[in-house]
């Protein structure tokens, strides 16, 4: 073995085990460094991507809304008692006589006596073939007591429905701010009733939509052979929203309605369309998803404020007398774990068809 | 360590890419939807002028229009989201035309005009606002972007009775 030294002025050559460990060192720390940002950057492009896909989502949905309803024919959802109903009337044989149930869908909420101080918010599960009853109530719900209710001219509301309030706003209602300007509004606003023209001679010939010199409306419901859809003059259509899964601040960890705390608990679903036979409620009722379960509402809280700009923000918000249907969407993004975002969509149709005045 | 350096630098190229390409794509979402907002509105305003137009020529269905279009966007409008050009003060703002006379040219769009609008057999009146019944109207926006200024129109026409 020959052992080299080093000559006085010779160059130094190799390394020393020191210089090598540092080396080494800095180049895992420079490769970890690297691994993280392609990872970041790897999150960042599917952030991108999440949100883009949103957006699209929700303009996708406004524009195939806009395609159903602007040439429907909008309904104010409203009766009036006919009978006193009891604080007591509840149950699976219970039952509230009302003037008509023309346009209120199979199932849902009433709001009764909303601007008064016994308001209350009652659930139907039913209603009967002649358009007077809502059948099967469950009593008192949303932080309402269930209470007595005198037959009286004030509105029994469909609670999915939002409509502007004309003068100063009841204790039960809400402010929205669309264009910049207030709108007192009564009803969650989470649904719109409707009717489309329809041809209920589908079979002769070429299509003809026209009654005599009028549109023939009703709905495609689920009133033919077998259960097979067809043009009905006694179908009724809704879009609804219906919530698809829970989401909490607190798992998202970040304050999605910008309301100062990360508590609050959420619902993302997607809106539905229904439609159903007003005298037959032997016809099945025809559910038809209208697009993906990206919506955000608050939860148990139906058009609550979902910016932090201090107003309400129901999903629906129509004004029959303008035939205006407001729309905005809270639309969830979800790219960034540590950063959930969401994204506001709004539209507007002018529902080219007077809104229907007969049956309240 | 170079190689490795130039992939990365490429995939941060490529990301911000795409990030510019997102917003881009928001902004024009974002100005159609307002851009269809307004159209809709206008068309509202039609509906209403053509139900309070009593046929009198004191109250007519264009000055019934113009009046309620004029209070809701003579002043330009805002859309939330979108920053104005500097030196404007509203992002929107609607053009009512009620002069014939006016070209696609000038007006920037391409939507037909000249045209007769008040029925009369012509085209050529300077000034329509009585008795128009058919009126154009262009909105336009203009705004300041990550990516630029930009500009985006739509016409539309509401018919009287």
């Amino acid at each position: 073995m020959k052992i080299y030294k080093r000559q006085a002025g010779e160059a130094r050559c190799g390394s020393t085990l020191i210089e090598v460990t540092f080396s080494a060192a800095i180049l895992s720390v420079l490769l970890l460094a690297l691994f993280g940002v392609l990872e970041r950057e790897g999150q960042l492009g599917r952030s991108t991507l999440a949100i883009a896909v949103a957006e699209n989502r929700a303009i996708e949905l406004s524009g195939r809304l806009r395609r159903e309803l602007v040439g429907a024919r909008g309904k104010r959802v409203r009766c009036v008692l006919t009978q006193p109903l009891s604080a007591g009337e509840s149950g699976p044989d219970s039952e509230a006589s009302v003037s008509t149930t023309t346009g209120f869908p199979p199932a849902g909420a009433l709001l009764v006596d909303s601007d008064s101080l016994s308001f209350e918010r009652i659930a139907y599960a039913g209603l009967d073939a002649g358009e007077r009853t809502f059948q099967e109530l469950a009593r008192g719900l949303g932080g309402t007591a269930p209470s007595s209710h005198a037959v009286s001219p004030a509105w029994v509301l469909w609670a999915g429905m939002a409509v502007p309030v004309e003068g100063a706003p009841g204790p039960n209602d809400g402010t929205a701010l669309w264009s910049g300007r207030e709108i007192h509004f009564r009803g969650d606003g989470i649904g719109f009733s409707y009717r489309v023209p329809v041809d209920p001679d589908v079979s002769v010939g070429l299509p003809d939509f026209l009654d005599g010199l009028t549109p023939a409306w009703g709905a495609v419901t689920r009133s033919g052979p077998q259960g097979a859809l067809a043009h009905n003059t006694d179908g009724w259509c809704v879009i609804v929203y219906e919530a698809q899964r829970e989401l909490t601040e607190v798992e998202l960890g970040a304050d999605l309605n910008s309301d100062g705390d990360k508590t609050d608990v959420f619902e993302e679903g997607r809106l539905i369309k229904l439609t159903w036979d007003t005298q037959d409620p032997s016809v099945p009722v025809h559910r038809q998803a209208l697009g993906p379960a990206c919506i955000l509402q608050e939860r148990d809280a139906p058009a609550a404020d979902l910016d932090g700009d201090g107003y309400e923000d129901p999903l629906f918000l129509w004004n029959a007398d303008t035939r205006v249907l407001n729309l905005r969407m809270f639309i969830l993004a979800r790219g960034l774990p540590d950063r959930p975002t969401t994204r506001r969509v709004e539209a507007s149709i002018f529902l080219r068809n007077a809104f229907e005045e007969v049956s309240e | 360590m170079v190689i490795l350096m130039v992939g990365v630098l490429a995939i941060t190229s490529s990301t911000l890419g795409i990030d510019a390409l997102r917003r881009r794509s928001h902004e024009s979402a974002n100005a159609n939807l307002a851009l269809r907002r307004v159209a809709e509105t206008l068309h509202a305003h039609a509906a209403l002028a053509r139900s309070q137009s009593d046929g009198d020529a004191a109250n007519t269905f264009s000055e019934a229009f113009l009046s309620l279009a004029e209070s809701d966007f003579g002043a330009g409008f805002d859309v939330p989201g979108m920053t104005p050009l500097p030196g404007q003060e509203t992002v929107g703002s609607v053009e009512l035309i009620t002069s014939e006379a006016q070209t696609d040219a000038t007006l920037g769009v391409l939507m037909g005009m000249p045209r007769d609008l008040n029925g009369d057999g012509d085209a050529s009146d300077l000034d329509v606002s009585e008795d128009a019944r058919l009126i154009p109207a262009v909105i336009r926006l203009a705004w300041r972007g990550p990516n630029g200024d930009m500009t985006s129109a739509q016409p539309v026409w509401v018919q009287g009775d």
